[in-house]
């Protein structure tokens, strides 16, 4: 492959791909009644999760000026809290389109710093947030001029034709596991089978001619997310696959201070017992809590939506500086 | 000491106390889930290989081998030929051996040949090489068009795809690590 090879970088192609994916973005959330927001990027909280490694901003003198975010997610149910208070509740929702920076992440789908949206839908659920990606994506692909001789909106992606109509695959991830992992997922699995199995039995194996939405978490691996009120040992949480590739993340939002406090603490214990430097519990963030209405997050890779639309198995392709 | 962020393609490490090369290297993780280091391992003396996977906070050994600076002579049915230039001692090493790396020695080229326990099992080539084309069909005048490729044979025997311009005699970069062109140095 030549994927390194900078006489076929095209770096116009890339500058006005990336202008058009942040402008097709903003006037999808604008036109669904939602309002843009930019959290800092440099935060004093931020939420303990075992998995994901957060960077530290530091003087010249080596002291600590606060944390670079991995996500706004803090912040932007905050702002929900707050506006909920204050009865502003004619709008749809708020999303951010920023960088994030999660430390020790490096391959051919995983930057340092990398292009993050992340939309909350007040009043919504996580099967809403599948039905909104599916609106995104099929936008996206439009403006891409990506539609065969039906108008249907589609992604040539590395040799696949990916149908991007509605509805995408919804598969239940105990389904996932049964059906290509062999093996029965329970409450609590044993963390290194479920990820080995989940990125090279589940993720390689996934459906390639239409997106995959993957739901119902176990609950260990959903922290900030509401537990399913049929089934407590299952979180609402919804990840989205195109081609194999994570391109989202979402959940029905937990509401209830006193159970999130609990989840992070666990969360701490668990960063402890790696012998990891845990943040501190995020107080800001859960006083306001108690305000959130019912809403439901959606996270999602720009980069590798990028990729996607353009049709590039590396991210530092469509990087403006690879 | 490594850690698991060290870990890459190339990279020796021990395990029960034998030699490895990583063959294949993937970094995978989930966004809520944990960083995974997936290694096709090789081992150094018997090419026994075989797929590991690392966490976050594992810990290798680097391999325990010794790096002595050669010069190729020639390679004959027995193998290929080196010499220390300080001691003209000699050392042989079998195709299997030598790998890929065949396809970049010339003559008189100096390289590194690793030892484990006095025994040559493996040699380290430098990063960049320069070789000259031996064989190519003319390219076609005034395609510009980037990323068209044609094959080209070396002096090595080596055949890989570079850009129309090249012709024979040109004289290439090449990186020992892919096996791909880098660019058209001057002419020797």
């Amino acid at each position: 492959m030549h994927d390194d090879h900078k006489e076929d970088f095209n770096l116009l192609e890339v500058l006005k791909k990336r202008d058009l994916i942040y402008r097709i973005i903003r006037a999808f959330f604008h036109e669904e009644g939602f309002l843009e927001v930019q959290s800092p990027l440099l935060v004093d909280e931020i939420a303990p999760e075992e998995n994901i490694n957060y960077l530290c901003a530091i003087n010249e003198k080596g002291q600590e000026q606060g944390k670079l975010i991995t996500s706004p997610e803090l912040y932007l149910k905050r702002i929900i809290s707050r506006l909920n208070k204050s009865n502003c509740q004619n709008i749809k929702g708020i999303f951010q389109l920023s960088p994030v920076f999660r430390a020790d992440e490096y391959s051919r789908v995983h930057l340092t710093e990398f292009t993050l949206l992340e939309w909350y839908s007040i009043g919504k659920n996580y099967k809403d947030l599948m039905d909104e990606c599916e609106r995104l994506l099929a936008s996206c692909a439009r403006a891409f001029n990506l539609v065969d001789q039906n108008n249907n909106p589609y992604i040539p992606y590395q040799g696949y034709k990916i149908d991007i109509s509605s509805p995408f695959i919804r598969l239940k991830l105990k389904d996932a596991f049964l059906k290509y992992a062999g093996w029965q997922l329970n409450k609590n699995p044993d963390p290194l089978k479920f990820d080995i199995d989940l990125v090279s039995k589940i993720e390689p194996n996934l459906p390639k001619n239409k997106p995959v939405f993957l739901y119902d978490w176990p609950s260990s691996m959903a922290s900030l997310s509401k537990l399913k009120n049929s089934d407590p040992c299952y979180a609402e949480r919804v990840e989205l696959y195109i081609a194999g590739i994570e391109l989202a993340n979402g959940f029905s939002e937990l509401t209830d201070p006193g159970e999130q406090k609990n989840r992070f603490l666990e969360e701490i214990k668990k960063m402890k017992q790696k012998g990891r430097k845990p943040p501190a519990l995020p107080k800001k963030f859960l006083n306001e809590l108690k305000n959130m209405p019912q809403c439901a997050g959606m996270a999602l890779g720009v980069d590798r939506l990028l990729m996607l639309l353009m049709d590039q198995n590396n991210i530092n392709r469509v990087s403006l500086t690879p | 000491m490594y850690d698991s962020s060290d870990l890459r393609k190339g990279l020796k490490i021990q395990i029960d106390g034998e030699p490895y090369i990583i063959t294949e290297f993937q970094f995978s993780k989930p966004g809520k889930g944990q960083a995974l280091y997936r290694c096709k391992l090789k081992n150094m003396i018997t090419g026994y290989t075989m797929d590991r996977t690392y966490r976050s906070g594992d810990k290798f050994e680097p391999a325990n081998l010794e790096e002595v600076h050669m010069q190729y002579l020639y390679k004959d049915g027995e193998g290929y030929h080196f010499m220390n230039m300080e001691t003209y001692d000699q050392v042989t090493l079998t195709e299997e051996q030598v790998g890929e790396a065949k396809n970049f020695l010339l003559d008189n080229m100096e390289v590194d040949v690793l030892f484990f326990k006095g025994m040559p099992i493996d040699i380290s080539l430098p990063t960049f090489v320069e070789l000259k084309v031996v064989e190519a069909l003319p390219g076609v005048k005034g395609d510009t068009a980037t990323g068209a490729t044609k094959p080209v044979t070396l002096e090595t025997g080596y055949t890989l795809q570079v850009p129309l311009f090249v012709e024979e005699g040109d004289v290439l970069k090449v990186d020992t690590r892919t096996g791909e062109y880098v660019e058209r140095v001057n002419k020797r």
